[in-house]
């Protein structure tokens, strides 16, 4: 059959938490035939999207898919201590679907937050976060803070449609906007700011309450002049900056996340921002890795009360990440089965709590073959989304966006897979 | 003494045992293990006390042998690792454990006494009203702190561990001490808000970040953070009076050079109110 080719527009790219939403794509015979507009990582992601796809499969053998969703059911109903983990990577009604399961079974669920972003929403959670969404600062922002992010590699087409580079309404280009970049090396994102700050490693946090001193005018003990790497003086004159501009906003990401402090280093972050808006405007958005990896806190947020890492083994929703944490539960030894929607924690979970995923019961809810799938017992395909499913993802600001589908896929999507073990579950 | 005698039993409901062989160890939520319940009840009722595994409920026989007679004196015998909540909330009597035990021992607890022969996980006696825990072992994070959301950590009681603590130890307590014999991670009294804690070993990176009130005393020289600020060089007579208070009533080994020498005083967190101090033992 030859089809006439058609061109779809606007559709949005799913692959980091930018969610660019100005792709152009021309489809013929249900294959993509032309890309426009993506960044050199979305081209790869739309290229490779229908290769590698997973098949039903249940220890190793290729099975129909309704078997191997009935076994999944099988297995999360006679586990005692079920995790459900990932999530990132799919839409929000897969999300939802999976709290509900999560309820039904009792099951520990978590996102890859967890291990990424998490230590931010546990900061939120003490200090809370001034924001906005990435349209207001392209329009106001005068003064852009990279802390331990790197746009220019992670998120290629974030310094042109939001940030550095982009064309604002009140900030016409990159002279209206001055870029600050605080990093353990010079980045490329390093290369395009006007003022870098080399911050030796792990000492975001002692630079972070310097500043928050210097803000409100005092000045910090400092045996050599310098905090963190950082000359005093030029700390000085940044602090004094900051309280002058009008609109500043600071991107952040895993470094600072991640670093030694974790979620106190976020959290000394958004204490700065907090006071800076006594001066002017200041906002904080972190730059989030997956394409949903928002939505999976707004989604869990809204379903249990809590971001990630919530237990439902006495039936209503606990919250307490170290303790209902993926990477914790399994290094620990806690859980007997694992039900991973959409992620590969073989691949990004330390050695020892993916070693543990080989010895339980393992399910892989995802369209791709990935280092996980090689370990599980059931292996359950599903649509890619936003090629060949729709559904809701939340850009990083949390800002949801409708996706749609442009392709035939061969298998349903996440959500209804996942809702499916659930009425298995129930009717059992 | 009356006492009551439980052994955990090898073959307990909580082993996970895909294909025969022990993989991991279910959680076990045990706030029931507490002498304020094992006191009023009887031997039976005791053996039919709920303990959760996982989600799903068990009895306390099908985890230990019961011997002994219903008493506020709980001993304990066996890894427990895997058990939560031990003696959570008691406010009476003593629990010993001859073995280590999991998360949140101790939790809110407002009297007795809890010892640990062994290890703890984390959250021991975290947001505890009083009593005393003695810890042989070493402990996970967080103890005595604050659980996620709540404002403040432990409200009077004293803690002690022999052997090492985890990160965030202290952190947000309101009142009580806390003693470490060993090392300590990072963030020891982060956000505390009054207290004291007494670091015998050596500490991790940020001490008393961003603490209002509190005192911590360390014999080791500390990494201070920019926001604090050197005062002086004393000797506090206070800590001859505080030091004497934890080795008459509690048998706490303090180290003999601190009672002698000097020591640095700095105050913060100046991001704070500023009014936390921490004083550094040099010898003198």
């Amino acid at each position: 059959m030859n089809e006439e080719s058609k061109t779809y527009q606007n559709i949005i790219c799913t692959f980091c938490g930018a969610l660019c939403d100005d792709i152009e794509i021309k489809v013929k015979n249900n294959k993509i035939e032309n890309i426009k507009n993506a960044c050199a990582i979305s081209r790869k992601k739309y290229e490779h999207a229908q290769k590698d796809r997973t098949v039903p499969q249940i220890k190793g053998k290729e099975v129909k898919y309704n078997k191997a969703v009935s076994a999944a059911a099988e297995i999360l109903s006679s586990s005692r201590n079920p995790l459900i983990y990932g999530l990132s990577s799919t839409t929000a009604e897969a999300q939802k679907a999976a709290v509900e399961l999560a309820e039904k079974c009792g099951a520990n669920i978590d996102s890859t937050s967890s291990v990424c972003h998490g230590p931010g929403t546990l900061a939120k959670q003490l200090v809370g976060m001034v924001s906005a969404t990435l349209g207001e600062v392209k329009n106001r922002s005068d003064m852009m803070i990279f802390w331990g992010a790197n746009p220019v590699e992670a998120h290629p087409n974030h310094a042109k449609r939001y940030s550095i580079l982009s064309q604002g309404m009140y900030r016409k280009n990159r002279k209206d906007r001055e870029i600050i970049v605080f990093d353990v090396r010079k980045t490329p994102t390093a290369k395009l700011a006007d003022h870098f700050f080399q911050v030796k490693p792990n000492s975001d946090f002692e630079i972070l309450m310097a500043l928050q001193m210097l803000v409100s005018g005092r000045t910090p003990t400092s045996e050599d002049g310098r905090i963190g790497g950082i000359e005093l003086v030029k700390l000085k004159d940044l602090a004094e900056k900051m309280k002058k501009v009008k609109y500043g906003s600071v991107f952040y990401g895993m470094g600072l996340t991640m670093s030694r402090g974790k979620y106190m280093n976020t959290w000394a972050a958004m204490s700065l921002v907090r006071n800076l808006n006594d001066y002017g405007r200041f906002v904080m958005i972190p730059m989030r890795g997956h394409g949903n990896v928002a939505g999976s806190e707004i989604t869990m947020a809204w379903q249990t009360g809590y971001p990630f890492a919530v237990n439902f083994s006495r039936n209503y929703p606990r919250y307490n990440p170290g303790e209902f944490s993926a990477v914790d539960l399994l290094a620990r030894r806690e859980v007997d089965a694992a039900f991973i929607i959409a992620s590969d924690p073989a691949a990004s979970l330390p050695h020892e709590a993916a070693e543990y995923l080989k010895k339980i019961p393992t399910i892989v809810l995802d369209p791709h073959w990935n280092l996980t799938t090689e370990i599980a017992d059931v292996v359950i395909p599903s649509a890619v989304k936003g090629i060949g499913a729709s559904g809701t993802v939340y850009r990083m600001d949390h800002v949801p966006l409708q996706l749609r589908k442009f392709l035939d896929d061969s298998w349903p999507d996440d959500a209804s897979a996942v809702s499916r073990i659930g009425e298995l579950i129930e009717n059992d | 003494m009356s006492k009551l005698k439980l052994i955990l039993k090898k073959d307990n409901p909580s082993l996970i045992q895909p294909e025969g062989k022990t993989a991991g160890k279910l959680p076990v939520e045990a706030e029931n293990i507490s002498p304020d319940i094992t006191a009023e009840k009887t031997i039976s009722e005791i053996a039919e006390l709920t303990l959760l595994a996982g989600r799903k409920k068990y009895k306390l026989k099908d985890f230990f042998k019961i011997e002994g007679e219903p008493s506020q004196n709980i001993f304990i015998d066996g890894e427990l690792d895997n058990f939560k909540y031990i003696g959570a909330g008691m406010t009476t009597g003593e629990i010993f454990i001859n073995g280590s035990t999991g998360m949140h021992t101790g939790s809110e607890m407002s009297g007795g006494k809890i010892e640990v022969n062994g290890d703890t996980g984390d959250w021991l006696g975290a947001e505890m009203q009083g009593g005393y825990i003695k810890v042989n072992g070493n402990t996970g994070n967080y103890v005595g702190s604050a659980f996620r959301g709540d404002k403040l950590g432990m409200n009077r009681g004293v803690i002690y561990i022999k052997g090492s603590a985890g990160s965030f130890l202290g952190s947000r307590m309101r009142r009580g001490e806390i003693i470490v014999s060993g090392s300590c991670g990072d963030m020891a009294g982060a956000q505390m808000v009054a207290g004291s804690i007494y670091l015998f070993g050596k500490a991790g990176k940020r001490t008393g970040a961003a603490m209002k009130r509190g005192t911590i005393i360390s014999a080791h020289q500390l990494e201070m953070l920019p926001t604090f600020n050197y005062n002086i060089s004393y000797y506090p007579e206070f800590l001859k009076i505080a030091f004497a208070h934890l080795k008459n009533e509690f048998k706490i080994d303090i180290p003999q050079n601190m009672f002698s020498g000097y020591y640095h005083r700095y105050t913060g967190d100046n991001t704070e109110i500023g009014k936390g101090e921490i004083l550094i033992w040099k010898e003198g």
